[in-house]
């Protein structure tokens, strides 16, 4: 669910994701005095924020050729050795191209260094990096629970304006998500990516991650980044691209088998039993075009997201998981003009380009009737499956699928479009979505 | 004494004369008594002579003429001139060829089946019922591919369209025939037109139709490409027929020869586009869909259906 400024991700819900990595302003580093990171923050102690801004760097992602950061976003030391906490979609496209691209730090008091990736996590959007001159003075986890309607604070630098401290409460684990996400209440922007989010105590509680607009922001719970920081490793740079696709491979399993084996619950669409929201990651829209006076076709559609995906590149993302149904009827339409406006075309869900996947290749045919000895020449069903590959992630695919059940002068299709599986659970998936839709 | 032939040609067209000739020679002109009358206002009563000499070679003097003449265009004033068969002479604005009575004519020309075929609809009736045909058959197949409820101005904004083609064709290739072959055949290029209007719709419901049933984008394009290909061949020899004296092999030749270019410049875009310029994020399956009363191809269990897409995992290196 990230996207980079300006970018409209998915305009049937109005919501606009931005990233909060940013591009393109320059540097205007603010000289900030030095401070301890021990004392607590209350809102009616000014004094003490003041050490918290000292505890945010900017890390930029260079590029030599240009001679000028390409990104930036934010990050925090958790280590006295130096370990430096920030999003992976601050410096992916230091990861997708490290032979193209430095990573370096500005801290506030405008001193730059360079800065090695050790490790990161595309699913909880986190990455560790290691600082060459390590300051003393570091940020700790919090280890309580963060209660609901909690003040939180979260630090980065915006836009490149200079660090600032946004505060706002904590309102509890984002809805219809696979993956815990902390929903904050405070307004984050471009730029504040991977800056930490920390409670009264001056503990860590988050990493700014995501923002849906207006006070609407996200943060990956600080137990991600714990853990990511306690594995202690140091990937090569050349497993960056086997080691993102064992990540994807090892969060898509279960997520993916838990649909394959879990009870789908009915929900009535167009006169029919369906389905809908399957799991609680699962959010649905429905339209109709009833209000159209002159429709040749009156259509009712339905469509279901699963409100998680990864980012690993402003060109690809993955793990998107689709389905809509649409049911038509001709109105004013004979039978051949009705199934000549249909055009059995469909797309990815997830942004992809020729240097990371293949093309689709489609298998195509008719499914026979429940009683097949019958000839029925009111009805038939149409079935459409197509697969991609990814090149760079072998194993893994995109897969989507087309039903089309033509009726006389009425058209159900049902459309399943998932990303970054592999192929026994996309035929495991895709034969429980046909035979429930059928 | 030898049997000659005149072939006279003046502005009433070309007219034969069949004579023999001797020593006493025989008199052109616009008097009554010539033995060849040339109706010319330009042409004296007594104007040429053609006669025979002494070793048989044929003589042509003419008479002190008004206008003279002129042998292969050469002028022939008052002087006596050896003739050779097949010559022209020109006297006024008429044109006099001779020819040998007893040589031997060239063979009949084989009359091509274009012409034939164009015969068939030599009434007016007939004319009139293909080109309503044609109309009829080009609307209706339109009118079943849109997606747009009938209309009856749009059925005869159709019929209007498919005269205007007619009348346009005829009358351009018509004009070009004139020019090359020196015959319009403008009605036998609206009787083709027609013709091919007709087998172009009927050929585009068949090729929807297989298509439909075959489910295979791939195939499908080359299905549509040769039958397409096949008959844009035929409606251009037919035309070469009509508007150009070439021969058979060559018309046919000609013919492919632009098809296949006029293909390859279509889609040198295509051809020419490196590989991540062709690819795609969409789908592409065959987009002919029609309704079930034209599906004749037999379903699959999904069973079946899943283990012949299994195939689709094994990516073809780009």
């Amino acid at each position: 669910m990230i996207l980079f400024p300006g970018r409209i991700m998915d305009k049937k819900r109005i919501i606009v994701v931005l990233g909060l990595c940013f591009y393109g302003l320059q540097a205007q580093a603010e000289d900030i005095g030095n401070a301890s990171a021990a004392s607590s923050l209350g809102d009616s102690n000014a004094q003490s924020f003041e050490a918290y801004y000292d505890q945010v760097y900017q890390i930029r992602v260079v590029s030599p050729q240009a001679g000028s950061k390409s990104s930036i976003g934010s990050g925090f030391q958790v280590s006295s050795d130096g370990l430096i906490v920030t999003n992976y979609h601050v410096v992916s496209s230091f990861v997708q191209a490290p032979q193209n691209h430095r990573i370096e730090y500005q801290s506030h008091t405008g001193q730059k260094g360079s800065l090695e990736l050790l490790d990161f996590d595309v699913i909880h959007d986190l990455a560790v990096l290691r600082h060459s001159s390590p300051s003393p003075s570091f940020l700790e986890f919090s280890s309580d629970m963060l209660a609901k309607g909690e003040t939180v604070y979260a630090l980065g630098n915006p836009r490149d304006f200079g660090t600032s401290l946004v505060k706002g409460p904590n309102n509890g684990m984002v809805e219809h998500s696979y993956n815990d996400q902390i929903l904050f209440s405070g307004s984050l922007n471009p730029g504040m990516s991977g800056g930490p989010a920390v409670n009264a105590l001056g503990k860590v509680v988050g990493v700014n991650v995501a923002t849906a607009g207006s006070q609407l922001s996200f943060l990956v719970p600080a137990k991600n980044a714990l853990n990511l920081v306690n594995a202690a490793r140091a990937i090569d740079r050349a497993d960056y691209q086997s080691e993102i696709a064992s990540q994807i491979r090892l969060w898509q399993r279960p997520r993916v088998q838990q649909l394959i084996d879990n009870d789908w619950a009915v929900e009535k669409f167009a006169g029919n039993d369906l389905f809908g929201e399957i799991r609680k990651d699962f959010q649905c829209w429905g339209q109709t075009n009833e209000s159209n006076k002159e429709r040749d076709i009156a259509s009712v559609s339905k469509s279901c997201r699963a409100g998680n995906s990864v980012y690993l590149d402003s060109s690809l993302s993955a793990g998107e998981l689709y389905f809509s149904f649409d049911h038509s009827r001709a109105v004013t339409l004979n039978s051949l003009q009705f199934t000549s406006a249909i055009r059995p075309w469909m797309s990815a869900n997830n942004s992809s380009n020729y240097d990371n996947s293949t093309s689709y290749r489609c298998h195509v045919d008719f499914l026979e009737g429940e009683e097949p000895s019958q000839k029925d020449d009111s009805h038939y069903t149409r079935l459409t499956t197509c697969v991609r590959g990814f090149k760079k992630m072998p194993g893994l695919y995109d897969s989507l699928l087309m039903l089309e059940r033509i009726n006389g002068l009425e058209q159900f299709v049902s459309h399943l479009s998932i990303s970054a599986i592999e192929r026994d659970q996309i035929s495991q998936l895709n034969r429980k979505f046909i035979e429930e839709s059928l | 004494m030898r049997n000659l032939i005149a072939q006279i040609s003046d502005k009433d067209g070309v007219r034969i004369q069949r004579f023999n000739l001797d020593e006493r020679g025989i008199n052109i002109g616009r008097s009554w008594n010539s033995d060849i009358i040339i109706q010319d206002r330009f042409v004296d009563a007594q104007h040429l002579t053609l006669s025979l000499g002494d070793d048989g070679k044929l003589l042509l003097e003419d008479l002190s003429s008004t206008n003279g003449s002129q042998l292969n265009g050469k002028s022939l004033r008052a002087k006596q001139k050896n003739y050779s068969l097949e010559s022209e002479v020109r006297l006024g604005d008429t044109l006099i060829r001779f020819f040998d009575a007893d040589a031997s004519v060239a063979p009949a020309t084989l009359r091509s089946r274009w012409f034939v075929l164009a015969e068939r609809f030599s009434s007016w009736p007939s004319l009139l019922v293909l080109t309503m045909v044609a109309a009829f058959v080009h609307t209706m197949v339109n009118e079943l591919r849109t997606t747009e409820p009938v209309q009856l101005d749009v059925l005869l904004v159709s019929v209007a369209g498919v005269l205007a083609l007619l009348l346009f064709w005829s009358l351009v290739l018509g004009f070009i025939a004139k020019l090359i072959k020196g015959e319009s055949n403008a009605r036998a290029l609206w009787i083709l037109a027609c013709l091919g209007i007709i087998v172009a719709n009927i050929l585009t419901i068949a090729i929807l139709v297989i298509r439909f049933n075959l489910q295979d984008h791939d195939i499908g394009q080359w299905i549509s490409l040769l039958c397409f290909g096949a008959f844009a061949v035929w409606l251009l020899v037919g035309t070469f027929s009509y508007i150009s004296s070439m021969s058979t092999s060559r018309k046919w030749l000609v013919s492919l020869l632009v098809v296949l270019s006029t293909y390859g410049l279509m889609r040198s875009d295509e051809f020419l586009r490196e590989p991540h310029q062709s690819w795609r994020s969409f789908t592409k399956t065959e987009a002919a869909t029609l309704p079930p009363i034209l599906l004749v191809r037999r379903g699959v269990s999904l069973d079946e259906y899943q283990s012949a897409a299994e195939d689709l995992y094994e990516l073809k290196p780009e």
